[in-house]
């Protein structure tokens, strides 16, 4: 059976119904993450005092990896835009920069946890580390999903593309509005736990 | 909403945030001694003027991409 509305957009909703279907799922993600800073900002404004950011955690490493996760939009859009462009090698090159940023983002962030965990900071130590934990956690869970869907649209994924090249930039087009949402939460999550 | 201007506004967001982490270094600089802080940032800032030009120049060349 063939999936209908992949290349052409329907008449009523003006889009693809994969374009349809990832906005739809960012919109959940929205609400997602919109709970859980609602949470962080219910129980900061509650307790009587509350760490400063930069006193508990390693805010050069985060500014790191900040700079990592906006390289990695960089790199993902012109994944995007050489398939656009029917440079199917230059969107392979791009992709996999892509990968290796999510990598490094893990790997940073895991050097981060392990200090944490070996200072004794743990989620149960107060309410500050429990919202860091829960926040970041999910942001790399985020980011580890984005980066398996990239590596299947990098390998056995892109097999698609001989056969129809106009589906598979949309499947691409569409991990990368995902990539950008997570980035997007970074962007939020920085200067919220680190900074302020 | 395409990738393209999805990608222009995170650009957008992400200079808006190096302005608020090069205020927060100057802020932390006036409290701290060391010329770190002052270092970072300037870079921050200059990060940000970086960010902003090359939003317009990728909005510009792929304005063709829809």
């Amino acid at each position: 059976m063939e999936i209908p509305y992949t290349v052409e957009v329907r008449r009523d909703t003006g889009l693809t119904n994969g374009k349809i279907g990832i906005w739809l799922f960012l919109a959940s993600e929205v609400m997602l993450f919109g709970a859980l800073f609602a949470s962080y900002i219910l129980i900061r404004t509650g307790a009587p005092t509350w760490p400063r950011g930069d006193t508990m955690l390693n805010v050069p490493l985060a500014t790191v990896n900040t700079i990592v996760l906006i390289s990695s939009s960089v790199t993902m859009v012109m994944a995007w835009a050489s398939l656009m462009r029917r440079r199917f090698e230059t969107y392979r090159i791009y992709m996999g920069l892509t990968i290796l940023c999510g990598l490094a983002f893990l790997v940073i962030k895991y050097f981060e946890y392990s200090a944490h965990f070996h200072e004794g900071a743990l989620p149960s130590t107060n309410n500050f580390l429990a919202i860091y934990f829960t926040l970041t956690g999910l942001h790399g869970l985020h980011v580890a999903g984005g980066m398996a869907v990239n590596a299947y649209f990098w390998g056995p994924g892109a097999k698609l593309y001989k056969t129809n090249p106009v589906w598979f930039t949309n499947r691409v087009e569409h991990a990368g509005l995902f990539w950008h949402f997570v980035d997007l939460v970074w962007i939020f999550l920085f200067p919220t736990l680190y900074l302020l | 909403m395409n990738l393209r201007l999805v990608h222009a506004m995170l650009i957008g967001f992400s200079a808006a945030l190096a302005v608020l982490f090069g205020l927060w270094c100057l802020n932390r600089y006036g409290q701290e001694d060391g010329v770190g802080r002052l270092i970072a940032a300037i870079a921050a800032f200059a990060m940000s003027f970086g960010l902003v030009a090359y939003d317009r120049w990728f909005l510009r060349k792929t304005r063709t991409l829809r």
